[in-house]
């Protein structure tokens, strides 16, 4: 059962097998849930929108089109659902150019102590977390999802070259961190 | 060729095409401060591509499964519950009809000692219609029809603010 293409198990699900969904859970949530907790920077948020998400997905699981890919459809709906909840906090949204334009700069902007320095584990969930909300989500898609940089534009409706110019921009501003920490043998 | 970041990024994504890659590859051999940019950038990627996955809490398989089943639960006794009110009326509706009707065949049946003759039987049955709804039960029509409306107009909405929730 575990070893079933994500579209049969929608098929099943759709069938009437609604416990099949659960297989669609445990496939997605962890990656999900990564990502969520980054763009949210909270466990409590995160864990009710990834929830939202999969109900929302199993009630429009009649509109999927067989030929689309069911993480890009899902996650689009993660993110959606993501950005909603953050526009109900009232918190900044970063939309397409808006994001891509604006200037961060997180290498003057925050100071690490030496405890912070010293888990380095954790070091890079912390530099994660200061980044804006469109970075951290290309960083999650990318490396905790492997989506490609085209699958990333369908989730976020955004040009493939700025989901570029948001990937590059988030590396260069981690690499300044590690250099001016003198982290980089550290974390290697 | 100038070596910026957006360079060193696409060469760390294998996006370059094959002069780029020979002319940066012959400048990070030569030159000791775009090697150590390039190491650090290879050091982010990797770092990035370590960490491990996190895990919502133990039960969350199960609880959205719940929530599923619970709705999808909710929903048939709903349904279940449309059908038991639409039986009802119904049946109500039958029996008052019914009642009429046997009224009327009887009141037919009195005034005429012939053989009962069905035309007469159906004026019959509306001219009672009429004057029922011209007297007091045209009130009594109007709370069934209200009645009906209300209930009808519960299980919409419901059904409505269902759909609404869900297909944002």
């Amino acid at each position: 059962m575990r070893n079933l293409t994500d579209l049969e198990i929608i098929e099943s699900v759709i069938k009437g097998n609604q416990s099949d969904f659960a297989i669609l859970i445990d496939r997605y949530k962890n990656r999900a849930f990564s990502m969520l907790k980054r763009l949210l920077k909270n466990e409590m948020d995160a864990e009710e929108v990834l929830q939202d998400s999969f109900l929302k997905a199993y009630y429009a699981l009649n509109s999927f089109k067989k030929e689309a890919k069911f993480s890009t459809w899902f996650y689009r709906i993660v993110y959606n659902t993501a950005i909603t909840k953050i526009s109900g906090k009232k918190r900044k949204i970063e939309m397409e150019m808006s994001s891509v334009e604006e200037h961060f700069d997180l290498v003057s902007s925050y100071d690490f102590n030496e405890a912070e320095k010293a888990d380095t584990a954790g070091f890079i969930h912390i530099l994660i977390r200061k980044l804006p909300v469109a970075h951290a989500a290309v960083l999650s898609m990318f490396y905790f999802s492997s989506m490609s940089c085209e699958e990333i534009s369908e989730v976020m409706q955004i040009s493939v070259s700025n989901v570029k110019v948001l990937l590059y921009r988030s590396r260069n501003s981690l690499r300044q961190l590690l250099e001016k920490n003198n982290l980089k043998e550290e974390i290697l | 060729m100038t070596i910026n970041d957006d360079i060193l990024n696409r060469y760390l994504d294998g996006e370059l095409g094959s002069d780029e890659l020979n002319e940066l590859e012959r400048l990070l051999n030569s030159s000791p401060e775009i090697r150590k940019r390039m190491d650090a950038l290879r050091s982010v990627d990797l770092a990035l591509k370590n960490i491990e996955e996190e895990s919502p809490s133990a039960g969350f398989t199960s609880s959205v499964m719940a929530k599923l089943t619970g709705k999808s639960s909710l929903s048939r006794s709903q349904n279940y519950l449309f059908v038991f009110v639409a039986g009802i009326m119904g049946i109500l509706s039958l029996a008052v009809s019914g009642y009429f009707l046997v009224k009327t065949l009887n009141a037919a049946g009195e005034s005429s000692s012939q053989a009962p003759d069905f035309s007469a039987y159906l004026n019959s049955f509306i001219s009672t219609l009429i004057n029922i709804t011209s007297k007091i039960d045209l009130s009594m029509i109007g709370a069934f029809i209200s009645l009906i409306l209300i209930i009808t107009g519960y299980f919409f909405f419901e059904n409505l603010k269902h759909l609404k929730k869900y297909s944002r």
